[in-house]
């Protein structure tokens, strides 16, 4: 019962927003705002329950034999991505209302708007692999109507067909994931799989699901070599930008959390997604930085952040993972939102000249790496460095050293201002390490609470991983210097073209679908 | 036979190679694009300024086949307007008569029927546009290669002119434009890899110089006749960056130096259409184009600008009709008592509403206009080291310099605070936005976005009035004492302040209150070339009421009352809200302060409501006074306030023959005496700099309303803010110029009426008329229909056109 309640307070809401008279904005606006506060309400009692140990499980309509149907399952994970979506959607719908007034397609926009967060929030709210996959379907067909806002504009008809191909191909993948799942496991519920996996150990074919999964993840999340359509995904208004980078892009990691036992068992699929994430990160951070219209910078942010949780789950660093779907979600749907302020935040921007510091420069790696030396030293004499931590660790270490770095090259008082990025720093950490605890504690009856990386993971990811992100942070400090030879030009370049990637796969887009798709108006 | 005929067309196409011809035919073509200034100091541009030689119907005809879209509104809504109010004949005659003034060679009878044909006539087949020869190929052969080029070229203007949106900016920043992209294409492999084979050996073949590629072009592919006009074609792929460039060289023009950004933009244009050519081009294809832009007159008579300038003029005769029985409406009284209150306010449209207001609160309060820089050009130094900030119309240099200084009672706490906030700021931003960092800093940073983000829907910010805002530094302005004294002199002359002063004399400049909005500097004074008004007023204020400046004024035989004192205000205009901007070392308090912000406060209230008014009737959610300040701090408002949306006439005159009219916010009032201006000084000074800046005004918002996509930037939600100086619509393409849709358009309909500026001059036309002859910009003005002057008679209130 409470679990049709539920289903109702996510649907309903998405059904009158469709239902709403043409024209008549201020009503689908209203019946939007309203379920969502109610959606939001329940994620957070959902939070609660679940933070006090609890979960919530029922089937509405579902076959007994395998699991798959209607039902809810609101534990630790769901509960928590749901009160993300859920913030997202009230931001972004309330956010709507004043920024698309006088818009033609405006009562287009509300429906479909609506539509997609019931989607997503049903999607997160899923008890079973088959209804996630349906939700995970609707989700993507009613973007698809957002995404083609202005339909008479090409590139938004590009970018739509492009995602509908990248999207139906991750599909595939899922549907035959939730074949072998019903042959192997014989359930597709969640709580049955883990289970089941826990108590038997059915290894056989698990690592097949594994990649399946992987990849129906790698598509939604826009992973390399599927991304290119979210920088190109901008021909939508700003508020639909914020909605799927905070609340639809997650999907894919969210997939992975919620089959996590799976994932455990499949080590390949593991290492795949610790290598492509990895490399997505730096890719899409390397580009990040050579962009100059804000909302690409903003879509590759994306493209690179999700790559680093991508590489998390990879790693079996769940509750990581978890952490940062949570914080980027916020950030980017606040960055999104926010991009009009691009030109009054360059008005009062301060304007230091740059000066190359090297002397300095060097001071700060040597501090930093003295700092490190220590801790490791002291983990040492508390029993042995956890090697499993070396990509974590690298990650941080690099953050640390570029908040010096970044303090000193550009700075007057470079002492002064040394001291002030090291304490910045210490800050993150630790802003950072409780948030951590935070999670992984309310995290920890569900996904177990040891922040390690599993030994299944062969030690030459963990090294590629490492050395990936070393290799953004020469490239930061090329950039920092300043250095201009040619290679780094060129580079230069064709980072900034994002290594062509959109261009190739438009190419081939374009010689397979030969026809336009026709047009929605 | 007609291919055939195609064919021998092409091969005996006359070669130009003259360099000197085809740099001139370059330069013509460049010169039709109008200057953009950047989003931090978004002033408004007259989007036809490259055509105000021309005349007004002769520039629609030339916009119409550049860019699709002249400068009037188009047949449709022409005719929608004949349908709520139709043209009468009687009008149109009137209309007709003087529109056949501006267009030499049509007679009445051709004017009026051409009218007529644009409200009757079943649509006639659209005139053929130019076409970049890109674009054309490219419509040809694959429909993807004119966007692909043309996003090539956006997205190298972008990197190229980044002004640090980028946190690594392109290498060759410093190089000129054309080497710049040279090297940017010997690299770039996006073209190869959609399948232009060599695309980069094409382009390291081509000549080193820019000119030669101009000249290339004319050879290989233009037609010898019609240079211009293929250039033009060429040039309009671009425009918007173009636009940009050219303010570039406008501002280099005002330091003396020469560039040629614009033509090499050009070049580069030519660049591309030479590499299509070789790959895709034949002997067909050329001359259909050449047949196509050999068969346009650009500069033709075209009757269809000839009816829609006619029935411009009807609109144009209309409001002024409506607004000549407003002044008759006056009743003069002049009297000598010396005043309570004297504010001298912007000339912008916004002030008429709340000077009427605030002259209603008492009798003895006067109010005047005048450009909202107070005539000081100077060029401020914020505190912090921020990039200094130019407070002066565009068409001026600046002449000195305002620091904001630490004041000594000011602890060192507070500056080392303020230095340590200062890095931190510029530290977050580091981290979030860098290769290795970033994923740190949003894992540590993120909830926190999230927690005030939710806390923005569930409480949306208060309204405060950015009165309170403002944190003011001490100024230190660098004038010498005689400097100091011919400034004040100006102020007190130019601004026509009646003496004796009144006890308290405000300086009112103005700014808006937005948050989120790109097109912030859009809302604040122009004349302040962009930005709030405060450092300016502070500054006349800090001038006037210097007792070294009143010593010398006085021996001049202007004397300042003892017990006068000039203060500073700031009107935002969001809000209209006035606030006074006191000195710390200043202590006016007492009753008659209170009383003057008793006044003050009054009249924002009476000024809010009217403004209010205009927004509910816009506005489907309805609209209450919190709801005018919801709009200045809601960050997802694209309609924050109307700015200078109605703008429609320029009245110099004495503020008496205004005062008491209800003038709806739609005219720049400046006042003028002319019995205290023997030598024209005051009447030349002001036809040719506030007048010429409200012309721009008046032409930029006619533009972005009668064509929202060619001189307006569309809509607001698919902007996307480009190396913080412009915006793109979605993934790329062409920078925008002019105002977005949402400023003039309520999502309905059009909330700014498209009408040409009214010039009101109190003056005789003898007198106006010798001024316009000493300027060449208002004889182009006047004479080409850019905007309307009439002189209005010292004593009733009658109008007689000058031009």
């Amino acid at each position: 019962m409470v679990a049709i309640l539920i289903l109702a307070a996510i649907v309903v809401p998405a059904i009158l927003a469709l239902a709403t008279k043409r024209g008549d904005v201020n009503i689908g606006y209203q019946r939007a705002l309203y379920g969502n506060y109610l959606v939001l309400l329940l994620a957070v009692a959902a939070v609660i329950n679940a933070g006090i140990g609890g979960k919530f499980a029922a089937e509405v309509v579902s076959s007994s034999s395998n699991g798959a149907g209607l039902g809810v399952l609101l534990d630790q994970v769901s509960s928590l991505m749901l009160l993300v979506v859920s913030v997202v959607a009230v931001t972004v719908i309330q956010f709507s209302e004043r920024y698309l007034d006088g818009d033609a397609r405006h009562a287009h926009y509300v429906k479909w708007l609506t539509a997609t967060i019931a989607a997503v929030q049903l999607l997160v709210v899923s008890s079973n692999l088959v209804m996630l996959f349906g939700a995970w379907l609707c989700t993507s067909l009613a973007l698809h109507q957002l995404l083609l806002m202005y339909p008479e504009r090409c590139g938004a008809q590009r970018c739509a067909r492009k995602k509908f191909i990248v999207s139906r191909l991750g599909d595939l993948a899922i549907v035959g994931a939730i074949l072998l799942c019903l042959k192997n496991l014989g359930s597709v519920n969640f709580e049955a799989i883990d289970h089941l996996i826990a108590t038997y150990h059915p290894l056989n074919d698990l690592g097949l699901i594994g990649i399946l999964l992987a990849l129906g993840a790698l598509t939604k999340s826009a992973q390399l070599p599927f991304h290119s359509w979210l920088p190109e995904s901008l021909e939508a208004p700003t508020t639909v930008s914020a909605l799927m980078h905070a609340g639809i892009i997650n999907g894919g990691g969210f997939l992975l959390i919620r089959m996590s036992s799976v994932m455990s068992h499949a080590p390949s699929a593991m290492s795949m997604l610790a290598i492509l994430g990895s490399l997505t990160a730096v890719f899409g951070m390397a580009v990040m930085v050579t962009q100059s219209s804000i909302k690409r910078r903003l879509a590759y942010s994306t493209v690179g952040q999700m790559g680093f949780m991508m590489m998390q789950c990879g790693l079996g660093l769940y509750q990581l993972a978890m952490v940062h779907i949570v914080a980027h979600a916020f950030y980017k749907a606040n960055a999104f939102l926010r991009s009009g302020s691009a030109i009054s935040q360059a008005r009062d921007q301060v304007f230091f000249p740059p000066q190359s510091r090297l002397p300095y420069l060097l001071a700060g790696v040597v501090v930093v790496s003295a700092l490190v030396g220590l801790g490791v030293l002291w983990e040492q004499l508390q029993g042995g460095v956890p090697f499993t931590k070396l990509p974590i660790v690298t990650t941080w270490v690099l953050a640390c050293l570029h908040a010096v770095v970044g303090m000193v090259i550009i700075r007057d008082r470079p002492i002064a201002s040394m001291i002030l990025g090291l304490g910045f720093a210490a800050i993150m950490i630790s802003g950072y390490g409780l948030l951590c605890l935070a999670v992984s504690h309310y995290l920890q009856p569900q996904l177990g609470h040891i922040l390690e990386i599993p030994t299944t993971i062969p030690d030459l990811v963990l090294f590629i991983t490492a050395i990936t992100f070393i290799l953004g942070f020469v490239l930061q400090t090329i950039i920092h210097l300043d250095i201009r030879s040619e290679g780094i030009v060129g580079l230069f370049v064709h980072l900034n073209q994002g290594l062509y990637l959109g261009v190739f796969l438009d190419k081939i887009i374009g010689k397979v679908w030969v026809h336009s798709p026709g047009r929605t108006k | 036979m007609l291919a055939d005929m195609k064919l021998s067309a092409a091969s005996d196409i006359h070669k130009v190679d003259n360099l000197e011809i085809v740099m001139a035919a370059a330069k013509a073509a460049c010169n039709l694009v109008a200057p953009m200034w950047s989003l931090d100091s978004f002033v408004a541009v007259n989007p036809f300024w490259g055509l105000r030689e021309k005349s007004i119907v002769t520039a629609d005809r030339t916009l119409q086949t550049a860019f699709g879209s002249g400068v009037f509104l188009d047949r449709e809504a022409m005719r929608r307007l004949h349908r709520q109010r139709p043209f009468s004949a009687v009008e149109i005659e009137h209309a007709a008569v003087q529109v056949a003034e501006h267009c030499a060679g049509a007679d009445l009878e051709v004017v009026q029927r051409a009218a007529y044909s644009v409200l009757n006539d079943a649509e006639l087949a659209a005139n053929p546009t130019l076409r970049a020869y890109v674009d054309f190929v490219s419509s040809n052969h694959d429909p993807r290669l004119k966007e692909l080029i043309v996003n090539e070229i956006s997205r190298f203007m972008a990197l190229y002119f980044d002004r640090g949106q980028a946190v690594w900016r392109y290498p060759f920043q410093s190089l000129q434009l054309f080497d710049a992209w040279r090297k940017f294409v010997e690299i770039d492999l996006s073209l190869e890899v959609y399948g232009i084979s060599k695309a980069r050996e094409f382009f390291c073949q081509l000549p080193e110089s820019y000119c030669e590629v101009l000249v290339k072009y004319s050879s290989e592919i233009s037609l010898s006749n019609k240079l211009k006009e293929c250039f033009v074609a060429e040039l309009a792929l671009v425009k918007g960056w173009a636009a940009y460039a050219q303010h570039l060289e406008f501002e280099a023009a005002k330091r003396k130096e020469t560039t040629d950004l614009v033509p090499q933009i050009l070049a580069v244009v030519c660049g591309y259409a030479l590499l299509v050519k070789e790959r895709y081009g034949s002997a067909s294809n050329d001359a259909e184009w050449r047949e196509l832009i050999g068969g346009i007159d650009i500069e033709a008579q075209d009757k269809e600008s000839i009816g829609r300038a006619v029935l411009q003029q009807v609109l144009d005769a209309r409001y002024v009709a409506e607004l000549q029985s407003k002044l008759g409406e006056i009743k003069v009284e002049a009297s000598n008592e010396r005043p309570k209150l004297q504010a001298i306010f912007c000339i912008d449209v916004r002030s008429e509403g709340f000077r009427r207001a605030l002259e209603a609160a008492d009798a003895g309060i006067q109010t005047y206009g005048f450009a909202g820089f107070f005539g000081l050009p100077l060029k401020l130094h914020p505190r912090g080291g921020s990039v200094p900030v130019s407070q002066y119309p565009v068409l001026l240099s600046s002449t000195f310099d305002v620091c904001e200084v630490h004041l000594d009672s000011e602890s060192p706490l507070k500056n080392l605070i303020l230095g340590v906030r200062r890095r931190i700021k510029s530290l977050i931003k580091t981290l979030r936005q860098s290769v290795s960092s970033g994923f740190s800093f949003v894992e540590a940073f993120g909830a926190w976005y999230g927690a005030s983000m939710l806390m923005r829907s569930l409480n949306p910010p208060a309204a405060k009035t950015c009165g309170h805002e403002l944190a003011r530094a001490a100024l230190a302005i660098s004038l010498d004492p005689n400097q100091r004294i011919a400034a004040a002199r100006a102020i007190l002359k130019n601004t026509s302040l009646k003496m004796p002063l009144a006890p308290v004399v405000l300086l009112v400049g103005h700014g808006s209150q937005t948050d989120n909005n790109p097109y912030a500097a859009g809302l604040d004074c122009g004349a302040c070339g962009g930005h709030s008004g405060d450092a300016n007023s502070r500054v006349a204020a800090r001038l006037l009421n210097d007792p070294e400046v009143r010593k010398a004024l006085a021996i001049e035989g202007v004397e300042i009352p003892t017990d006068t004192v000039f203060l500073a205000a700031r009107h935002n205009t969001t809000l209209d809200d006035v606030t006074i901007l006191h000195e710390s070392s200043e202590t006016v308090r007492g009753p008659l302060m209170r009383q003057v912000e008793g006044w003050l406060a009054s009249a924002g209230g009476a000024a809010r409501s009217e403004r209010q008014a205009a927004l509910v009737s816009t506005d489907s959610n309805g609209a209450s006074e919190a709801d005018v300040f919801r709009r200045a701090r809601d960050w997802s408002e694209v309609r924050p306030e109307w700015g200078l949306a109605r703008n429609a006439a320029f009245i110099a005159a004495r503020r008496i023959r205004t005062r008491g009219a209800e003038l709806s916010n739609r005219t720049f009032l400046h006042e003028y005496d002319y019995s205290r201006d023997s030598d024209l000084a005051i009447l030349e000074l002001i036809m040719t700099a506030p007048m010429v800046v409200a012309s721009w005004i008046n032409l930029q918002y006619l533009g972005s309303t009668a064509s929202p996509n060619v001189f307006g930037s569309s809509t607001k939600v698919i902007h996307n803010v480009v190396g913080q100086l412009g915006v793109v619509l979605g993934n790329g393409g062409d920078l925008q110029v002019g105002l977005p849709l949402q400023s003039v358009h309520t999502g309905k309909e059009r909330f700014h009426e498209p009408l040409r500026l009214n010039v009101i001059i109190e003056a005789p036309a003898e007198s106006i008329q010798s001024i316009i002859k000493k300027h060449k910009l208002l004889q182009e003005l006047s004479a080409n229909g850019w905007l309307h002057i009439y002189s209005l008679e010292r004593e009733a209130p009658r109008l007689s056109r000058v031009n």
